[in-house]
């Protein structure tokens, strides 16, 4: 079976990398996008290693050519599988990968995560544990709206500097992601400093372009 | 175009931030963001949750969910 890393236009060298349990990484498939794989006997098991064994295969894929970050985690039966996706969505793949070529993204967002009010005791009536708890849902929307304004207030000067923005929720809270083209990072990284002591905010990347390559391919049956 | 340090742990940029809230960064982007086929074959979708909510124990202050 055939572990998928993300999706590029070939030809694209990738003799050198290893992927998942160190197995070879290839590129299936042909112009104008094909998939790059390793393959394994088994489903390898989900493990933390393994997803960062995927990340830094996503990553070197990035540094080479535009390239679209798979989410970890597919596994296609075989080549024809490969190839029934790839000729099923070659138009949108194409198009993503002209759209965001060997762009990174950074993230803006909080230092922290955005505070989740802790569980009223059941002890009491159950009106004071509802409202308890409708208090507690308040308390957060307000520090959410709060955090989202900081982001926006801090990121603000770095938009000049994105291609494309979204606002996505992250583990930590809402994230202001920016796609910055790799010619202009220097200068982002410059105009972010400014907000290297902010306590609220931080900056972090340059990650390959996860966020905006979030697209959802049809399955199709393979012959 | 290779000034970039290679993932999955970039740089943040400004002071130095624990490695706990950049590995969930990582796997953030890579369980939950990028391209996806629907109806693929997709690795033990529990054991990628695992993996999920233990980065998320991680950090101070996230709890886990509120079992019934």
């Amino acid at each position: 079976m055939l572990l998928i890393y993300g999706f590029v236009a070939p030809p694209l060298p990738v003799d050198d990398l290893t992927g998942v349990d160190g197995a070879p990484v290839e590129v299936v498939g042909s112009a104008p996008v094909a998939a790059v794989v390793s393959r394994h006997v088994e489903v390898p098991p989900t493990t933390e290693e393994h997803a960062l064994a995927h990340a830094r295969v996503v990553a070197a894929l990035g540094e080479r050519a535009p390239s679209l970050p798979g989410r970890y985690g597919i596994v296609l039966p075989d080549e024809p599988a490969v190839a029934a996706v790839l000729a099923n969505a070659t138009e949108s793949l194409q198009t993503a990968l002209a759209r965001v070529g060997t762009a990174v993204e950074f993230a803006v967002r909080g230092r922290e995560r955005v505070a989740v009010p802790p569980s009223p005791p059941r002890d009491g009536s159950g009106r004071a544990y509802l409202e308890a708890r409708l208090a507690g849902e308040r308390a957060r929307e307000v520090a959410i709206a709060e955090r989202h304004a900081a982001i926006a207030a801090a990121s603000e000067p770095l938009r000049a500097f994105a291609t494309e923005e979204l606002w996505v929720e992250g583990p930590l809270g809402p994230e202001h992601c920016l796609l910055i083209r790799r010619d202009d990072v220097a200068a982002f990284r410059s105009a972010a400093a400014s907000l290297d002591d902010d306590p609220v905010v931080r900056v972090t990347g340059p990650w390959p372009p996860y966020t905006f390559a979030s697209v959802t391919l049809p399955h199709v049956e393979s012959a | 175009m290779s000034e970039l340090q290679p993932a999955p742990r970039p740089e943040t940029v400004g002071t130095a931030e624990s490695d706990e809230t950049t590995l969930v960064d990582v796997l953030d982007r890579v369980i939950d963001r990028g391209v996806v086929i629907s109806g693929d074959v997709i690795l033990g979708v529990a054991g990628v949750d695992l993996i999920y909510l233990g980065v998320r124990l991680v950090l101070h202050g996230i709890d886990p969910p509120e079992l019934p």
